[in-house]
């Protein structure tokens, strides 16, 4: 089965081994984005779960699909984010992170990070502190390794503003990882 | 400079750090870094910043976890419904208790059940509106599109 012949057993025949060919085929990409954008292996299955159980409804509804994994990323992006939004208010955020880089304590080794070498985890501390919107590209660019075409593609913005995105996403990630 | 110059410049930065310039924006690049000093430092700390984040890998999901993110197509229907039936039923309880109270008028039990049920949902659904409000006032991704 291809990806094409998937797509046409769910739209035409609302056969699930359509959705679970696609489902094989793009689980451990977006379960890569779910935990660039969260930032933690919980919340990161339990949003791609919830993000696939959308899209298992949603994809029945289309009249015509011609890529899965573009459709179904602003799915699970929106999901992360509303996620992201409801974990806490900016302002409490902001708190949280303040009262965090005030404090001493030696940075969390994230787990999924293939080495949990120090500096690894300091990257990734200034990473996590960032905008989610600077936090995903960044993710997309350097541990997906898409190019501009591709980040725009998937993301649905001109390529004009990555290059922008990428821009601010640096400083700002430089401006954390200095903290 | 102006916005469209500093933008250009930025989308310069990002393009040459990532190596995805045209020929005529490598040359303007070029250009810059020989004769703009801000530029060039500019360059090294973004390029230097680039550099740690391409040094994070993610370790290999094992299938197993992976598996986990789809058991089964109608868990979540499952617990849709499940949520569904017990808002209905207790929906019917409290319906049935304000039919006794009214006809009745008596003050007992499920009168009390029914006001202390009522008065949490009010709390509850104060409580949700607030917390809706103030996040409505301060949230960074209300410009998101859905």
């Amino acid at each position: 089965m291809d990806e094409q012949t998937a797509i046409r057993l769910c739209l035409d025949q609302r056969d699930v081994r359509g959705f679970e060919f696609l489902f094989e085929k793009f689980r451990r990409e977006a379960y890569v984005h779910a935990i660039g954008l969260l930032g933690n292996r919980e919340e990161a299955a339990d949003a791609c779960q919830d993000a696939f159980g959308k899209a298992f409804v949603a994809i029945r509804r289309l009249a015509s699909l011609d890529a899965f994994y573009p459709w179904f990323y602003r799915i699970l992006r929106n999901h992360c984010l509303n996620r992201i939004a409801r974990r806490q208010t900016a302002a409490q955020y902001e708190e949280r992170l303040a009262a965090e880089t005030a404090t001493t304590h030696p940075v969390e080794k994230p787990d999924f990070l293939l080495e949990a070498r120090e500096e690894q985890a300091q990257v990734w501390d200034a990473l996590r502190r960032i905008k989610a919107e600077f936090r995903e590209i960044l993710v997309m660019k350097y541990i997906e390794g898409l190019n501009y075409d591709g980040i725009a593609q998937r993301l649905q913005i001109p390529r004009g503003t990555v290059m922008s995105r990428l821009y601010h996403a640096r400083k700002a990630f430089a401006a954390q990882y200095a903290k | 400079m102006n916005d469209a110059q500093c933008e250009r410049r930025q989308r310069l930065l990002s393009s040459l750090i990532d190596q995805e310039l045209t020929p005529e924006e490598a040359a303007e690049a070029n250009d810059l870094l020989v004769r703009d000093a801000e530029f060039r430092r500019e360059y090294e700390q973004l390029r230097s910043s680039a550099a740690h984040i391409a040094s994070l890998k993610f370790a290999e999901s094992h299938d197993q976890v992976l598996d986990q993110l789809w058991q089964s197509p109608f868990s979540r229907f499952s617990r849709n419904a499940g949520l569904l039936l017990v808002g209905a039923g207790c929906a019917l309880l409290v319906l049935y208790a304000i039919y006794q109270f009214v006809q009745h008028g008596e003050w007992n039990v499920p009168k009390i059940a029914t006001a202390t049920v009522w008065i949490g949902l009010a709390m509850l659904l104060f409580s949700v509106l607030r917390e809706k409000l103030k996040t409505r006032k301060s949230d960074p991704y209300k410009e998101v599109r859905r």
